[in-house]
């Protein structure tokens, strides 16, 4: 009974195959509809054997399985695709090829979940590789269009790069250890790092292997550029690669996640490479000045944040982080036309004339002092997340995972000024409210991150952080950690603070530089346009 | 002519763009309007490429249909051919254009040139007229509106055109943003240019006219006026957004950031010549002459970047074969197809008595015509059959218990035909603004919209104030916008928006799933959050001066207040604050607590400063208007509608609005009239102004008396579910609130029935409820089909039109020609406002669906909001002017029929004659840009006006 | 030696551009099946008298694939496309063991054959076996574009289709060392480039005014699918190799 499940992957190619038989346009998206719910409640179904049983289901001689990992996230996609495909329905029905569209949709569905739910690196290998040209097909759908069609190709090209990565790390693997099977694979790899240290380095170089393939299709700077310049992709399509698509580069190194026990330096890279991509993306999100692009940097930084997290050990919170930011992104893009109504309802103009001056009760303004408020409300935060980190983690090893907490940190502060800017209220109640709403959301976090990291890697959780710490000395660690705050701090500041300078004033070079830098997309771009002409 | 000269003689090439909150509906040809329509679009049509008229088989259709009738196909032709030679070929001239025409293309085979022999002496005559023979000429053609770099790109297969139009974009989308990034460009109040060349680093001390003139010097321009279309052209929605902003003071945001086509034109002179200066062929000179010396590679070459090479001819330009043989053949063979062509044709006329040599003349002279012919005869159609209609007497006697103002909007049309089916109910028909522009300001809102048609400057300033206390929606609004402020300060950090994902992120789930799965119950959780607005009235007095001397001062007092609690701690008393007041206005000594530089930010963040204090009280003089003004307005309403008498007890007048949710163009679906927005606050101002008891005394001396009984209730009409609200009606006493009911009753049964009418014609909806549907579902890129499929005006008595149905495709003006006097003020009015909008919306429908990707917006499903001024597709692109496909086309298939604007009118051919004179819309008028016909009731007469005259189409009996 | 020399000769499209390319005595649809031909005899030979080839030999053949892989994306002319696809692939047939290089030509063979079928449903409509003027055609003519997309993605290396599980077999079958892994991503790599350039201008792109589009007839369709079909039954082979 519970065998049924390892037909997922196969029920979008069986929608897509008769959507390529059916005349009548109003039955597609039922059809695609029908059997993609048929999925999600095959998904759940799954789910709540392996997490009843406690067991995986293998099946087709142990090619596909249906383990923790499979479980979280094939309702996630199943659901995910439900919403988009609902979505389509109307949004897509005046396009010509409407056809083509959901059985491409299906197809690229049907590699996700192959890819989730593999258990061997040949099947693998196929996944990955039909999700690039799958994909590839989707975002050139506006087939009229040059541009669509020239970033298409940017994408194939980056994810071509991937796959042939890919390949070659399977095929060393295969050399080196002697066996396609995951589960097999990932026990030799777990008894292999009680060992020790390894010092073999093909194991290295697979690692690396692994690493830039899921770093190409996750798009972690430098190689980046699809994501951001295929806004292109009909709408539902760009949420389905922001919340889906990206998400590979996370669940492939989950699945590699052994392996990597083997190799820190993988990490180590994994991890600078995960931060320098979460701050310029995100401060490029901040420069681009249309909406899906300045998503698609917002993705690109997110995932950067993901690959920082398993490159600091925290594997599983990179699963959690990839699923809601997936929700939240897709979210954002289907409803990115929205902004226009937001627009007409609040242009930016200053208040003047308005109907307060016709009213006759004076408005009451509360002076708030700002300076002991931000001081309160930074430090409370640190004392929370400490208290926190002490409490979680027994208050002894002080690795890399702390800078985790470098970010919280800064969100806190955040929160919090923002939160006072705008209520000019002193009311303890409400302040109250804050502070429990904001804990509470904090231990859920917290809680709901231990609970996965339980669910997927079991007693093995701990292992990773170790591995994951940085070889350097904690003084670099707090080095780091130091910057990061100070300069997220000021950022913070002067964005709320400091008021543009007023009457006449000389305009900055050195602002000037990084702001051409940022207008320009760090250069990356144009050095696309440039040398990659096939396209 | 200086330069600036030049590009002024150019630049009314490209429209007004508007932002893209305020969707006003125009037409994309404005510029040519000028000419006679059909010259008019010939010309633009040469200039933009992309058709100007449907492909023949659209009209076939429609003929097949009898949607056009042989009569009126048959006189347009005859009266076609009469200028030419072949008028005594009518009858073939119809076979070829419902025959053969549609196939006209299809003649031009490979496969049939094999078996086919071609006619020497047809060959010769199209030899000798081709262009092929004059090389120069052909490549003047082939590069015209082709830039400098364009024209590289195609004979050196370089890819300058893609990084120049890049950066171009990327430096004005930045400029020209409205708060949508969060990280904006710095220094933009210097001006595009100034502050371009703080962006590219530029060395330079003179204006943009001084750096285009240096720049064109450098890249050695011949005609600098052609070459600034053809720059103009590349971008042109861009380039109409910067035109539309520099000539409106008014724009807030060119205030703050001022741009001209100037400064435009000098960034992507810049970047030309920044791109090109790399090259060794870097100026016209050079260029000219390495063509002249490799003539024949260069043509072909242009060719090949056009797709007009097929196959062998690219075989062999890969291979490199002599450049001339290749360009020999290619020309032979063209010349053959098109003999071929015109051989093939005559074959399916075989009767026809006429030597090839002609039969290519009429085939070039009938493909030439046969568009706009097929538009004239589908308009002859449609006026041919109203017209019976319209002189058709029908006379309704029963006395209304109330009566409906609507806008004259075509979608008002089947709720007012439903409105008085369902009782004792007139309707009448004005323009959305009713005549009353005005500047308002909503409540809690800080920014004036101008309620009125684009032409038209308010001049008298609205405020929507609360007559209750509001402290529950203060609060409510508070909670919502600290939610919004907390969540979008977490978004838009470099370091926040990864933890709050993790942290929150999941809540978006709700949405995610509730707006797909289930709008309707999501609309209602979140609407839950939003704080309901209070009952609120409008200023609609004018101000006396103690007024406002206590309101300016009463403003800026609470702004100090507010910048001194909230930022500097220093709490005064109200008495200090006036003497600070009294400081920075007046500039009074003062001393104070205050820190100086508070002081200076109060200056010069807050503009609490003498000039702006004159600012604001000009302002304030302008709120309200005088009794006369407002007696003045309602008796024009009044009269333009023709109801001076026998007032129903009610007078409804409706505003209008759309729902839409997801839905960039939503602007586009409301009020036309009123600039893109609901047009409810004239209609509310209106009634207020006409319940005024001193109004209608004023009113009653000159002739209008309004019996104390009438009542005029404003009234919200949304458009796409058809629901009517209605407003104010806490002046109704008791009994009358029970009339009333009835009335509710039966306007809500009529919108029941229009929803059951427009549902049959709306994709993806099936039983009315879907309609609701639509105003909350986030995947509809289609709420309603909005102003599409309009097709004409009426401008008469209701009476006339009251048995038709329309289906939403008629504007229909209520007037009254025995009410207006010898000068047709009225008439004129009409013409000026409603008539003009009508023909905006008209020709942006007409042009949208006949080429949407030139004149249209191309498809909302690949659509990215940038600048929160507009569209566009991808990362960079052209502003997307005019309508998505989506507003006039179904599947791919015309939806909106493109007819111009048939605009009846009922009313003496004098007082017509003399309102166009009058009318500032006698241009396109006379232009033939919209179809006049007037139906003379007096005279017995219809006419029609056309090829410059009036002619009578119809007596009457 | 010797048979080195007739493999190399056979294989990586020497007589092409040794004589072929300059004389123009054939049309380039005879050169494309004179190719073919030459590619199956080369196979014959090679599983007939298997032995290990030697570097120098692999290395010339790689240089030659390296030239076809520049000319390939130089042409608009499907036919030229057709045999340039083959000499580039030469060098892998060559370092692949005999069954995996006979299993992957032959999915290249029978992919090459769909898209010469293809080439020539366009010198009929459009004059020329040349794809540059004749841009989206997955619009117009949807089968002709459904087939093309289908033999370009087989072409580029992307599964389901047996060309990639084939590829990726051989890889796995075979031993490695540095050229191997050079060589093997460069034709991996250059498929790709190749294959995609096609799709981006002809399969993609905005449909040209001044071509009249045919479809293919209903006879083409029924040989396509055919192929297609074998393509299919392949990729089951080729994926049954893989896992054994």
């Amino acid at each position: 009974m519970e065998n049924l499940v390892l037909f997922i992957p196969f029920i979008p190619v069986l929608i897509a195959f008769s959507l390529g038989f059916l005349k009548q346009k109003i039955l597609m998206p039922k059809i695609s509809l029908f059997f993609s719910s048929i999925v999600a409640i095959l998904g759940l179904f799954g789910t709540y054997y392996v997490m009843t049983t406690g067991e995986a289901i293998y099946g087709f001689d142990g090619l596909l399985v249906y383990n923790e990992l499979s479980a979280i996230l094939v309702p996630y996609v199943a659901i995910l695709g439900l919403v988009i495909r609902k979505f389509s329905t109307k949004y897509m029905w005046d396009e010509p090829e409407y056809k083509r569209f959901f059985i491409l949709l299906n197809f690229i569905f049907s590699a996700i979940y192959l890819l989730v739910m593999s258990n061997n690196l040949i099947i693998l290998t196929i996944a990955w590789q039909l999700m690039s040209i799958s994909l590839y097909l989707l975002i050139s759908f506006n087939v009229e269009s040059k541009s669509a069609i020239k970033n298409g190709g940017w994408t194939m090209l980056i994810h071509k790069l991937a796959d042939l990565l890919f390949i070659i790390a399977v095929v060393l693997t295969y050399k080196t250890f002697g066996s396609f099977d995951l589960a097999e694979l990932s026990q030799k790899w777990l008894e292999m790092s009680k060992l020790g240290p390894i010092d073999n380095p093909v194991i290295y170089v697979i690692g690396f292997l692994f690493l830039f393939a899921a770093m190409m299709k996750s798009a972690i700077m430098p190689f980046h550029l699809w994501l951001p310049y295929t806004s292109e992709a009909p709408t539902p399509v760009s949420a389905l690669m922001h919340a889906g698509v990206v998400n590979v580069g996370g669940i492939l190194l989950n699945k590699m996640a052994f392996l990597l026990l083997l190799t820190p330096a993988v990490l180590n890279v994994a991890f600078v490479m995960g931060l320098i991509t979460a701050v310029f993306a995100s401060l490029l999100m901040l420069a681009v000045s249309d909406i899906k692009r300045s998503l698609g940097y917002s993705t690109v930084g997110q995932m950067g944040y993901m690959i920082m997290e398993v490159g600091l050990g925290a594997f599983s919170l990179a699963i959690y982080h990839l699923m809601v930011h997936g929700i939240f992104k897709a979210s954002l893009f289907l409803e990115s036309g929205s902004l226009i109504h937001q627009a007409r309802k609040d242009p930016n103009i200053p208040k003047r004339l308005s109907h307060e001056v016709f009213w006759e009760e004076k408005p009451q303004y509360n002076s708030i002092n700002m300076f002991r408020m931000i001081a309160f409300f930074t430090v409370l935060p640190v004392i929370v997340f400490v208290g926190l980190k002490f409490l979680l983690t027994d208050g002894l090893e002080f690795n890399a995972a702390v800078l985790i907490l470098a970010f919280a940190w800064l969100t806190g502060t955040q929160l919090f000024l923002s939160f006072f800017e705008v209520n000019k209220v002193n009311s303890p109640k409400v302040i109250f409210a804050l502070i429990s709403s904001f804990v509470l959301v904090l231990f859920t976090y917290e809680f709901v991150g231990l609970a996965l990291e339980h669910f997927l890697y079991g007693e093995y959780g701990p292992l990773f952080y170790e591995v994951a710490t940085l070889n350097v000395t904690g003084a670099m660690t707090i080095f780091m950690l130091g910057a990061i705050m100070v300069v997220g701090w000021l950022f913070t500041y002067k964005q709320h603070y400091v008021n543009v300078p007023v009457g006449k004033h000389k305009p900055s070079k050195a602002k000037w530089r990084f702001y051409k830098m940022l207008a320009k997309e760090g250069y990356i771009s144009d050095m696309y346009v440039k040398y990659f002409k096939i396209f | 002519m200086s330069i600036q000269e030049k590009l002024k003689a150019v630049q009314n090439t490209v429209p007004h763009y508007w932002p893209i909150g305020a969707f006003i509906h125009h037409n994309p040809l404005k510029g040519f309007e000028d000419l006679n329509f059909k010259e008019g679009v010939e010309k633009a049509k040469s200039i933009f490429g992309g058709k100007v008229y449907m492909d023949p088989d659209y009209y076939i259709a429609r003929y097949n249909k009898g949607k056009i009738t042989s009569e009126s196909l048959e006189k347009n032709l005859q009266k076609a051919l009469q200028s030419s030679d072949f008028g005594d070929y009518a009858e073939q001239a119809k076979t070829f254009m419902l025959t053969i025409s549609p196939d006209w293309n299809s003649l031009r085979s490979y496969e049939e040139l094999k078996i086919n022999e071609i006619d020497e002496d047809l060959h010769s005559c199209l030899e000798k007229h081709s262009i092929y023979m004059d090389k120069e000429a052909w490549l003047e053609a082939l590069t015209k509106h082709m830039t400098f770099y364009e024209i590289h790109d195609a004979l050196f297969g370089t890819t300058e055109k893609e990084l120049i139009e890049k950066d171009i974009i990327e430096y004005i989308a930045r400029y020209l943003d409205e708060a949508q990034t969060t990280l904006s460009m710095a220094d933009r109040e210097l001006g595009m240019f100034n502050t371009f060349k703080l962006y590219e680093n530029i060395e330079h001390t003179g204006d943009s006219e001084i750096y285009v003139q240096e720049i064109l010097e450098k890249l050695k321009v011949k005609d600098v006026e052609k070459y600034f279309l053809t720059h103009i052209l590349k971008l042109h929605g861009w380039a109409g957004f910067i035109k539309y902003r520099s000539e409106d003071d008014s724009y807030y945001s060119q205030q703050e950031h001022p741009s001209t086509l100037m400064d435009y034109m000098a960034i992507r002179l810049h970047f030309e010549r920044k791109y090109i200066g790399n090259e060794t062929i870097n100026n016209f000179d050079i260029l000219h002459s390495y063509i002249k010396e490799n003539m024949e590679f260069s043509i072909l070459k242009l060719l090949q970047s056009k797709g007009k090479l097929t196959g062998t001819y690219n075989d062999a330009m890969e291979e490199h074969r002599d450049y001339k043989e290749i360009l020999n053949a290619y020309v032979t063979d063209e010349i053959n197809l098109n003999s071929l062509q015109i051989q093939l044709a005559k074959k399916r006329l075989p009767e026809l008595d006429m030597s090839l040599v002609d039969f290519g003349k009429f085939t070039h002279f009938l493909k030439k015509e046969e568009g706009y012919i097929w538009l004239k005869s589908l308009e002859d159609s449609y006026i041919t059959h109203y017209v019976d209609e319209f002189t058709s007497t029908h006379t309704y006697t029963e006395k209304p218990l109330a009566a409906g103002i609507f806008c004259l909007d075509v979608r008002s049309e089947v709720i007012r035909r439903k409105i008085e089916e369902s009782g004792a109910y007139s309707t009448f028909g004005a323009g959305g603004f009713l005549g009353l522009p005005i500047s308002f300001v909503e409540f809690d809102k800080a920014h004036a919209t101008a309620l009125a048609p684009a032409v038209i400057k308010p001049n008298n300033i609205v405020f929507e104030i609360p007559t209750e206390s509001h402290d529950e929606y203060n609060e409510k609004k508070g909670v919502t916008k600290t939610y919004k402020k907390v969540l979008n300060d977490l978004k838009n950090n470099p370091y926040t928006p990864y933890i709050m994902v993790e942290a929150i992120g999941w809540a978006f789930g709700v949405k995610l799933f509730g707006k797909t799965f289930f709008p309707g119950k999501t609309q209602k959780l979140f609407s839950k959050m939003k704080p309901k607005k209070p009952k609120t009235t409008y200023t609609l007095n004018k101000l006396t001066e103690e007024e406002i001397e206590k309101y300016v001062k009463r403003l800026h007092i609470n702004l100090i207040n507010e910048v001194l609690t909230t930022q500097s701690n220093t709490s005064l008393d109200n008495l200090e604050i006036e003497k600070l007041w009294e400081h920075l206005v007046f500039d009074n000594m003062h001393c104070t607590s205050v820190p100086f530089d508070m002081i200076e930010k109060l200056k010069d963040s807050y503009h609490v400063t003498p000039e702006d204090y004159k600012t604001q009280k000009e302002r304030l003089k302008m709120v309200g208007f005088t009794l006369d003004e407002q007696a003045m307005y309602l008796e024009n309403l009044l009269k333009m509608i023709g109801l001076l008498k026998d007032f129903p007890k009610f007078v409804t007048i409706a505003g209008h609005g759309s729902l839409s949710d997801n839905n960039p163009f939503e602007s586009a679906l409301d009020c036309g009239a009123c600039g893109g927005s609901i047009s409810l606050p004239n209609a509310r101002a209106l009634c207020m102004i006409g319940n005024k008891k001193e109004v209608r005394d004023l009113l009653k001396t000159k002739g209008i008396e309004i019996p104390e009984e009438v009542k005029f209730i404003p009234s919200m009409h949304v458009t796409t579910t058809d629901e009517i609200t209605f407003y104010d009606t806490d002046i109704l006493n008791e009994d009358e609130k029970k009339q009333f009911e009835k009335v509710k009753k039966d306007f809500n049964a009529a919108s029941l029935e229009s929803r059951e009418e427009r549902v049959k014609v709306l994709p993806n909806a099936k039983i009315q409820e879907d309609l609701f549907t639509k105003t909350m579902d986030w995947s509809e890129p289609r709420p309603e089909w909005g102003l599409a499929g309009n097709m004409g005006v009426f401008a008469g008595p209701r009476d006339s039109t009251r048995h038709l149905n329309f289906g939403n495709r008629l504007f229909m003006h209520s007037y009254d020609w025995k009410v207006d006097n010898n000068n047709a003020d009225l008439l004129t009015r009409i013409f000026d406002g409603p008539l003009v909008v009508g023909e905006w919306i008209n020709l942006e429908h007409y042009f949208s669906t006949v080429d949407n990707k030139t004149y249209g917006a191309g498809s909302k499903v690949y659509h990215n909001v940038v600048a929160k001024v507009g569209v566009y597709n991808g990362n960079y692109s052209d502003l997307k002017i005019g309508l998505p496909t989506q507003s006039v086309l179904t599947e791919g298939e015309a939806y909106h029929e493109p007819v111009r604007l048939l605009t009846f009118m009922e009313a003496p051919l004098d007082t017509v004659a003399k309102a166009v004179e009058n009318s500032i819309a006698k241009e396109f008028i006379l232009n033939e840009w919209i179809r006049p016909i007037i139906i003379d009731k007096e005279a017995k007469k219809v006419y029609s006006y056309e090829y410059g005259e009036f002619i009578v189409i119809k007596e009457l009996d | 030696m010797l048979i080195h020399f007739i493999l190399l000769f056979l294989f990586a499209g020497v007589p092409y551009y040794v004589y072929l390319e300059k004389t123009k005595t054939l049309e380039k649809e005879k050169i494309f099946f004179l190719s073919t031909a030459l590619l199956v005899c080369g196979i014959i030979i090679d599983t007939l008298f298997p032995q290990e080839v030697s570097m120098p030999f692999v290395i010339i053949a790689f240089i030659a694939s390296l030239y076809s892989l520049y000319r390939a994306n130089k042409t608009t002319n499907l036919y030229k496309l057709g045999y340039y696809v083959l000499f580039f692939n030469a060098p892998v047939l060559m370092l692949f063991g005999p069954e995996e290089s006979v299993l992957y030509a032959l999915s290249m063979l029978l992919t090459l054959f769909g898209l010469y079928f293809i080439a020539k449903y366009y010198e009929r409509n459009y004059g020329s076996a040349n794809y540059q003027s004749v841009s989206g055609i997955t619009l117009v003519t949807p089968y002709a574009g459904l087939f093309l997309t289908i033999y370009l993605t087989a072409l580029a290396l992307y599964p389901p289709f047996p060309n990639a599980l084939l590829f990726l077999n051989g890889i796995l079958s075979s031993d490695t060392h540095f050229m191997w892994y050079i060589i093997n991503s460069v034709i991996f790599f250059g498929n790709f480039l190749i294959a995609m350039r096609v799709m981006a201008k002809t399969v993609f792109g905005k449909p040209n005014d001044n071509v009249h589009y045919v479809d293919l007839t209903l006879k083409e369709r029924r040989l396509h699918l055919f192929i297609v079909i074998i393509l299919l039954l392949l990729s089951i082979v080729g994926f049954k190799e893989l896992l054994s």
